[in-house]
């Protein structure tokens, strides 16, 4: 059983809420999906908010900036999704206010992947962010300084060191955060991935760019039909990256981290 | 990882694109519902091993057609699955890019960055002309920017895994490998960016070799590679990998990380063995096992006068072949001698023959070997008390025990025993074995504990052990103290004085057989006297005459003399044994035992295992025969797909084209079914006839795999599609029934691979049937425990002597055929009234039980007269028993090789 549970009673106490204050600046959304799934995206030209269990709504999925993605189950099975990343960066200029803003994988933190750092005392709901994109900016400024720092899990140096114990919130996000960093026992950088959710479909069109398996360059069956005339056709830029089916999928990750960080500093995100 | 996921099936892939590589996927059997992936030694490499199976969630996968898994072990090359037009083809790339030859010209002209990857892994020339059109179709389809950008992608991951590939023994961290960056600053010119710390290590030749081929590649794409920036000086300081748990399950126990182990393998039987240690690959260290470094190929580079390492255990595997000297060379002895002297533990491992003991292991043999240090016992591979999986072949299970053993000598304790507190009598014995706990469950035998490491060479009885005299030391060690990963088990190792114990063996071999708690069986069973008066004229005919236990078993009303060999009795043995009123039965012979015990007639008969010696094989003989088709050379389809198929055929075509399929016939079936299975050629499934393509698209819509395979046995399924001349009937043989099962094949009839089709008159079910070809049959019959009985072509057929009154005549095509020429004119009426009773039986009979009714009984008066007449013709008398049937057929077979069959 997870340590950090949903809260059943009481008021949330949001605790990591306008710890800093950052200009806007815009910045894309990241969802990795698998390559099955990628395709029904493609085919019915939107990112469809589905039912999630854990939160009980309709919600689409993304990271702030980072490709890192949810797994279904802790299990000791891998996933497909592991071995068959597909990744598209969305725009948030049409987006409006999302769902919700976590400044980690909901997903992985109640199915106990971040136990090592989480307090029991410190419920799920604590750590929302407010419902805005700024929120991104000003969780980046006060934990990371950088975009680029956020991108590679680089916490600031000093980042925890001057919140007192007593504010349990912040000091149990900076334990879990680290989680996420360079130096970790088991980096998961699902730990500090800023997790925004919507509750709506999000078009295609608002897709700008997709990282997809270099397969998908070429199609047997005729022109028109496939993945990247579609990608195309729907104003998406795209990337390849050499998928194997013996390439261990932490070395094709990384490889898309970086096709992505490109894009991103290219964009001037970063 | 448990045993049973060293070794599964491909069975189905998950597929990212329509064509091209696909991801394999992995499961105990076709029907699996838990999936696994395989994970290579080299990430990204094509051409590495497996080093494990991990377990996998997928939803979307599909599954090879039913019949076309491959079993795949840890250890082995990496499988690739490839698809194109909707079929998946699965095996190494070498075998993929030969098997789809015959499509290249399409796969090239649509898919050409497939096919060049597929070149690339199957390390073809091809490359040089299909890079090239590869980089054209990306230019054409996409502009020179994403041709560029795909060409500097498609390069730097083959340098990654050429950098891995070479730098496998440097354990180097992943995440310096996966930093490997190339840029193009300035157009078609390729510059790598190395991490400081790869680049220090990156100066080896071998390096330099490799990332040559990739700087072809780029080549061939039309952009150069700049040379590797080496940094000279002082390497940096280097990530080294993390721990990872152990890929391969090596009894790691006390392995100390600066132990170094040498394995030697001496002769051929011993690489034999020695072969499943190193799953198949010559030079090519495995990733497993840093440590191991294994010469099986000559002995010469260990022995060069520059090798001056000290290892801390050394094997040396002494293969028992037929021409092979008594001992080692001087050399390889001097080299052992300066090893020991250094604190080498050596451990001598016979590599005994399948059908006799080792000379090793009796009491004074292996004297002369001065620097050995113990013998380890690989005969309890063969005991019935082996302790590891049953369902493993004889060397493997004798590879098992070395790799056990040579872990176990690892340990502190057990070189302690060995080297410092060693007996000065006498070489020890090296018994090892594991213990399992119950979660264990690999199957094995039920072992009693006190019974643990029982084998023809070293016996310990009596519980418990430490009071026996034999026992000079045991220890337990328990591998989950230390990293290893055979979790639940604990490994025994205990050293033995040499002395030959053979009777009580036999004794606790055959005592749950005939003692009196045997509450199972029906048949004899008693009191089981070890007597030690077996006649002397037994012993003389036998190789290891110490080797032998008599027993007395008697009970009421019947006794039995039985004499239990280590060695496999020769039909001289039996004879002689046989005349005294003895039966005599090696101890792995569990099928004999068994009979014995359940009280068929012991006398007259011949043991399973037998040694015939050298048979001799006929060609005129041997082409009589032919096993019948593979699967794999002929299209299958279901008799619905066949009406499906034929109901679209434009009636005027219909009769041409049903003739092309042809039904099949299997002795998986009782009979021959009108609605069964066809079979159909491949050449026609995939002519321009339009029939013929019809047909290919209904069976691809079927979701079956297109029919293109290497052919496996061509000249078979010619013979088995060729008909019979008009003059001869068809008849098919099941493979491996004792007494031969004959059928008769309708016309049109193709039989499949578990028959043997053999042409003629009423005299192949004449002779066929017979008690003589039931002797010869189950005296040839390989002893072999882990799988189903066989014939040969070369030695049941072959070898097998026919009478005079039955001729070989040769017929259009390459098959004979069988005809009665000059016997008496009775055999035909008895052979036709032996079929009518198996007509009758079969439809009395429910079909589950087909085989019973085409064995008639000999008491059948039609059978027995037939029998008659096939023992005269042999010269045999009615009366002969199996034994004179036996030597009368082994002298003939012996006049084969003199010319006159």
């Amino acid at each position: 059983v997870a340590v950090m549970k949903r809260r059943t009673s009481g008021e949330m106490n949001c605790s990591l809420r306008g710890r800093a204050n950052a200009a806007l600046k815009s910045f894309y959304l990241v969802h990795v999906t698998a390559v099955g799934v990628a395709r029904e995206i493609i085919r019915a030209g939107q990112i469809e908010a589905r039912a999630c269990k854990t939160l009980d709504a309709n919600l689409a999925y993304f990271f702030a900036l980072r490709p890192a993605y949810k797994l279904r189950d802790s299990d000791q099975k891998n996933d497909i999704l592991d071995f068959f990343p597909f990744v598209f960066l969305v725009n948030t200029d049409n987006l409006g206010a999302p769902y919700h803003v976590y400044p980690f994988d909901t997903g992985g933190a109640l199915e106990g992947a971040f136990d090592e750092g989480a307090s029991p005392a410190i419920f799920l709901e604590d750590y929302a962010l407010e419902e805005t994109l700024q929120a991104v900016g000003h969780h980046i400024a006060w934990a990371f300084g950088t975009p680029a720092d956020y991108y590679d899990g680089k916490l600031k140096s000093s980042f925890g060191k001057d919140i007192p114990d007593w504010d349990s919130g912040p000091k149990t996000f900076a334990k879990i955060a680290r989680l996420a960093s360079v130096g970790s026992n088991r980096p998961d950088r699902r730990a500090s991935a800023i997790e925004v959710a919507y509750a709506r479909h999000v078009p295609l069109s608002d897709v700008k760019f997709a990282v997809l398996p270099y397969q998908f360059l070429e199609d047997p069956h005729g022109p028109n039909t496939d993945m990247i005339d579609r990608l195309t056709a729907a104003g998406v830029a795209w990337e390849t990256y050499q998928w194997r089916p013996n390439r261990a999928p932490a070395d094709f990750h990384s490889e898309i981290n970086r096709l992505v960080r490109e894009h991103l500093v290219t964009s001037g995100q970063l | 990882m448990s045993d049973a996921e060293l070794s599964l099936r491909l069975i189905g892939y998950y597929r990212c694109a329509g064509h091209g590589f696909a991801m394999p996927l992995y499961g105990q059997s076709e029907g699996a519902n838990t999936l696994y992936v395989a994970r290579a030694s080299v990430s990204g490499d094509h051409a590495a091993r497996i080093v494990a199976f991990e377990p996998i969630n997928v939803e979307d996968q599909r599954r090879l057609p039913p019949g076309e898994s491959l079993v795949v072990e840890v250890g082995e090359p990496w499988r690739d699955v490839f698809l194109w037009n909707d079929a998946a083809y699965a095996g190494t790339p070498g075998q993929l890019w030969v098997e789809l030859t015959p499509l290249h010209p399409d796969v090239e002209a649509r898919a050409p960055l497939s096919l060049l990857d597929l070149a690339v892994q199957a390390r073809r020339e091809e490359v040089s002309k299909l890079a090239g059109i590869a980089f054209g179709f990306m230019h054409e389809r996409f502009g020179e920017t994403r041709a560029r950008s795909w060409r500097r992608q498609f390069v730097r991951q083959q340098a990654e895994v050429a950098l891995r590939r070479a730098l496998t023994d440097q354990q180097l961290d992943d995440e310096l490998f996966q930093a490997i960056d190339l840029s193009e600053a300035t157009p078609n010119e390729l510059t790598f960016n190395l991490p400081e710390e790869l680049a220090s290590v990156c100066a080896g030749e071998q390096v330099q070799a490799l990332i040559a081929s990739v700087s072809q590649l780029a080549a061939f794409l039309g952009a150069s590679l700049a040379p590797l920036p080496i940094e000279a000086g002082v390497p940096a300081i280097v990530l080294r990998r993390s721990a990872r748990p152990a890929p391969l399950v090596t009894p790691a126990a006390t392995l100390s990380k600066d132990a170094s182990i040498l394995i030697v393998a001496d002769g051929k039987r011993a690489r034999d063995i020695v072969r499943h240690l190193k799953s198949g690959s010559e030079g090519e260290q495995d990733l497993a096992k840093p440590d191991w470094e294994i010469f099986s190929g000559g002995t010469a580079d260990f022995l060069s006068p520059s090798e001056t390492r000290a290892r801390s255990v050394i094997a040396l595997v002494l293969g028992e072949d037929e021409d092979a000297p008594a001992r080692p060379s001087a050399q390889v002895e001097q080299f052992l001698e300066r090893q020991a002297a250094e604190g080498a533990l050596i451990l001598l491992v016979p590599a005994p023959r399948a059908t006799r003991p080792s000379a090793l292991f009796t009491p004074g043999g292996g004297q002369r070997l001065p620097f050995a240090h113990a013998i380890l016992d690989t005969t309890i591979a063969r005991s019935p008390f082996w302790w590891g999986n049953i369902k493993r072949s004889a060397d493997r299970r004798i590879s098992d025990v070395l790799q056990l053993a040579v872990g176990a000598a690892c340990s502190q304790v057990v070189r302690r025993e060995l080297l410092e507190s060693r007996p000065e009598e006498a070489l020890p014995i090296l018994s090892v074995g594991i213990v399992t706990y119950p979660s264990d469950r690999t199957p094995r035998k039920d072992v009693p504990d006190s019974l643990l490491l029982g084998s023809e060479a070293s016996y310990v009885a009596g519980d418990p052990k430490r009071s026996d005299p034999s026992v000079l030391f045991s220890v337990r060690i328990n591998p989950d103290e230390v990293d290893g990963n055979r979790h639940g088990t604990q490994i025994i190792v205990e050293g033995r004085r040499r002395e030959n114990r053979f009777a009580e063996f036999a004794g606790s071999v055959i005592a749950p057989l005939f003692g009196r708690n045997n509450r199972r069986s029906t048949g004899l069973r008693g009191r089981l006297e070890l007597i030690r008066d077996l006649p002397g004229e037994i012993r003389e005919t036998m190789y290891a005459p110490n080797y032998v236990a008599a027993f007395m078993i008697s009970d009421d009303t019947r006794s039995l003399r039985l004499a239990v060999t280590a060695e496999t009795p020769s039909l001289a043995t039996v004879e002689q044994a046989d005349r005294l009123g003895w039966t005599i039965a090696r101890y792995t012979d569990s099928a004999t035992l068994r009979r014995l015990s359940e009280g068929a007639e012991a006398a007259t008969t011949f043991p399973d295992e037998i040694l015939m010696g050298s048979i001799q094989s006929n060609e005129i003989n041997r082409s009589l025969a032919t096993r019948g088709v593979d699967q794999r050379d002929v299209v299958r389809v279901s008799y619905d797909l066949l009406s499906e198929w034929l109901d679209g055929v434009p009636a005027t075509q219909r009769v041409a084209a049903r003739r092309n399929a042809r039904p099949l016939r299997s002795a998986t079936r009782p009979y021959g079914e009108s609605e069964s299975d066809h079979l159909l050629l491949r050449e026609y499934v995939l002519s321009s006839d339009p029939a013929a393509q019809r047909l290919l698209s209904l069976i691809t819509s079927h979701g079956k795999a297109s029919p293109f395979r290497q052919m496996k046995r061509s000249a078979d399924l010619l013979r088995c599609w060729t008909p019979p001349s008009p003059e001869f009937r068809r008849f098919a043989i099941v493979d491996g029934g004792v007494p031969g099962i004959v059928l008769e094949l309708r016309p049109e009839e193709v039989p499949l691979q578990d028959l043997f089709v053999i042409d003629g008159d009423y005299a192949v079910p004449a002779l066929f049937r017979s008690r003589v070809f039931a002797v010869w049959a189950r005296a040839t019959l390989p002893a072999a425990s882990s799988w189903m009985a066989r014939f040969s072509v070369a030695n049941t057929f072959g070898g097998f002597p026919i009478a005079d009154i039955f001729r070989i005549v040769g017929q259009e095509g390459s098959l004979a055929a069988l005809v009665a020429d000059g016997g008496p004119s009775r055999l035909g009426e008895l052979a036709e009234e032996v079929g009518q009773h198996i007509e009758r039986s079969l439809a009395s009979l429910p079909s589950g039980s087909w085989k019973q009714a085409h064995r008639p009984s000999e008491n059948l008066p039609a059978m027995q007269s037939l029998n008659d007449l096939v023992l005269h013709a042999y010269g045999l008398p009615v009366d002969a028993t199996d034994i004179q049937i036996l030597r009368r057929l082994q002298e003939m077979n012996a006049a084969f090789g003199r010319g006159s069959p």
